[in-house]
């Protein structure tokens, strides 16, 4: 402000207000985000009363015997056996060691399609000759259903974990992959231009460009991915073993206890709601920038 | 430091479809310090003047020198500002200024440290008018603020001459005019050589020694037009005779646009 000060304090006015224009800005999101905090309230009631509801029909349904217990175990049914295995859980019992087994499998498998997926990512995007040689088999693959997999990785890993960590790699490495892609060509035309004006190096474009302008594509692949892996670790136990929520669910059904099953599948999306969770909050501390870039552009 | 463009011309040979021709033979001296600008309808060229200047495309034809020396060495680094601020939108004010000195080879190296170079982009923050303002992010800012920071990056590696790609067209009306007179202060305490593109007539006259007119398809300068009004420029100058009548001689200029 110094030497506008001296010079001409008329723009420094100008300055002031244009600063001024900034706050009323964010002082009236914040008036919005108040107003749609209470939007969200009024929301979960309704969600609660449409919960209760379905909840409700389907408990009289099923105690009535319109619908068969057996075949549909009531709510109440599947509340009892999800507060059981709740207590095992929160007291070190059976199901807490099936609990920690798929989050071992889903986190690991996860952060090794993290690695794959934005390393072979980069490499695609940086170097066009390996792009050429190889995207077009890795687009092959992906139309692959790999979850037809599952039995030739119990021949090929066995019974343990290693089979269930190599089908959650499989199917969610792709997302990531194509996201980091998609994100590395983010960056527009006129940054490449100053960028290259600057001499700027290709690793220095990489890390200090590219890299963060393809976050939140990166986050969005990640989002997708932690789904995928839930999703690719159940069905590896589907196949094969003894452990894990994926194997709850099958060993219920096999002796038919449905309610059994249900709360396992309860905590199977439990967990997945919370690693999905854990992305979209990591993503947000990352990318601090992105609610608010619009206005850069503008 | 001078710029010297002589014979300049540009022709891009697509792949597939017609080759075109942005630039045809032309030939401009602006001396060191001056302040000029060139105004021409959308796809004249001025765009692909301002990045062969800037060293990103190689001219078919002819040669360009700042201060003496071909455009593309790597010591010629004209500053350049956008339309856009072109801002990183993770860094702040500060940390966006001081990026040219964070890039190339060896750039700690060559910019004598990162105190100094810290330094040097508080009192670029402090010459536009943004001291205070360092630490903001630029989606905290305004557009005229922001556009402010671009130009204190600009400024940041010495450059002695600036390469303007309609620098304020986006920003609105009040603002633009404020950055107009802010900008000349900046460029009277730094004298350093402006090439600035723009289509607005008023722009030009209000801000430049000198208008070069071009034409499109292709782009050729086809008028040099001094302007005559005193400096420092003062907002009262708009609309007196002396502007009206150089405004006139413009238009006049212009012709040829709407022939």
């Amino acid at each position: 402000m110094r030497s506008g000060s001296s010079q001409s304090p008329a723009l420094v006015g100008g300055d002031a207000q244009e600063a001024g224009g900034a706050r009323r800005l964010r002082e009236q999101e914040r008036a919005e985000r108040r107003f749609s905090w209470r939007t969200g309230a009024t929301n979960l009631v309704l969600q609660v009363s449409a919960l209760v509801v379905v909840l409700g029909a389907w408990e009289i349904l099923t105690a009535t015997g319109a619908i068969h217990s057996i075949l549909v175990p009531r709510p109440s049914q599947i509340a009892v056996a999800f507060w059981e295995d709740l207590v095992e859980i929160f007291t070190g019992g059976d199901m807490l060691g099936h609990f920690n087994t798929t989050l071992i499998e889903v986190v690991v498998g996860f952060l090794a399609s993290v690695v794959l997926g934005v390393g072979i990512g980069a490499l695609l995007s940086e170097f066009q000759l390996v792009r050429r040689a190889i995207y077009p088999y890795i687009l092959g693959a992906n139309a692959v259903p790999r979850i037809a997999f599952a039995p030739l990785f119990i021949i090929w890993f066995g019974f343990d974990l290693t089979p269930k960590i190599a089908m959650v790699i499989t199917i969610s490495t792709f997302p990531i992959l194509v996201n980091t892609m998609a994100g590395l060509s983010a960056a527009d035309r006129d940054t490449l231009k100053l960028m290259r004006s600057l001499g700027t190096t290709r690793w220095q474009l990489f890390w200090k460009v590219r890299m963060p302008f393809a976050l939140p594509y990166l986050f969005a692949g990640l989002e997708t991915a932690i789904i995928f892996a839930s999703v690719g670790a159940i069905v590896a136990e589907f196949t094969g073993g003894s452990r894990g929520l994926g194997f709850v669910t099958l060993a219920a059904q096999e002796l038919f206890r449905l309610p059994e099953a249900f709360s396992a599948i309860i905590l199977i999306a439990l967990q997945a709601i919370i690693l999905h969770r854990v992305i979209v909050v990591a993503g947000r501390k990352v990318i601090f920038w992105q609610a608010d870039e619009a206005k850069v552009t503008a | 430091m001078d710029i010297e463009i002589s014979g300049l011309g540009k022709t891009y040979v697509p792949r597939r479809g017609e080759r075109i021709e942005a630039l045809r033979d032309v030939t401009a001296s602006i001396r060191s310090g001056e302040f000029v600008t060139v105004i021409g309808p959308s796809g004249c060229g001025k765009s692909t003047m301002l990045d062969i200047l800037a060293g990103l495309t190689t001219p078919s034809a002819g040669t360009a020198t700042i201060g003496g020396r071909r455009v593309g060495d790597p010591s010629v680094r004209p500053g350049l500002v956008f339309q856009r601020p072109v801002l990183l939108p993770w860094r702040t004010a500060l940390d966006n200024v001081v990026l040219p000195a964070q890039v190339g080879r060896n750039p700690s190296a060559r910019n004598g440290g990162r105190r100094k170079v810290q330094e040097r982009g508080q009192e670029l923050l402090d010459l536009v008018g943004l001291g205070a303002f360092g630490g903001k992010y630029p989606w905290e800012l305004s557009g005229g603020m922001q556009q402010r920071v671009a130009i204190a990056r600009a400024l940041l590696l010495e450059a002695r001459v600036m390469c303007m790609d309609e620098p304020f067209a986006a920003l609105d009306e009040l603002s633009r005019e404020q950055m107009h007179l802010e900008f000349l202060r900046i460029w009277s305490s730094q004298r350093f050589t402006v090439l600035f593109v723009t289509h607005n007539v008023f722009e030009s006259v209000f801000l430049s020694d000198r208008v070069l007119v071009m034409t499109p398809r292709p782009g050729r300068v086809v008028a040099d037009v001094p302007i005559d009004l005193p400096r420092p420029r003062k907002r009262e100058m708009i609309g007196s005779d002396r502007f009206s009548k150089n405004l006139r001689r413009l238009r006049e200029a212009m012709r040829a646009f709407w022939e």
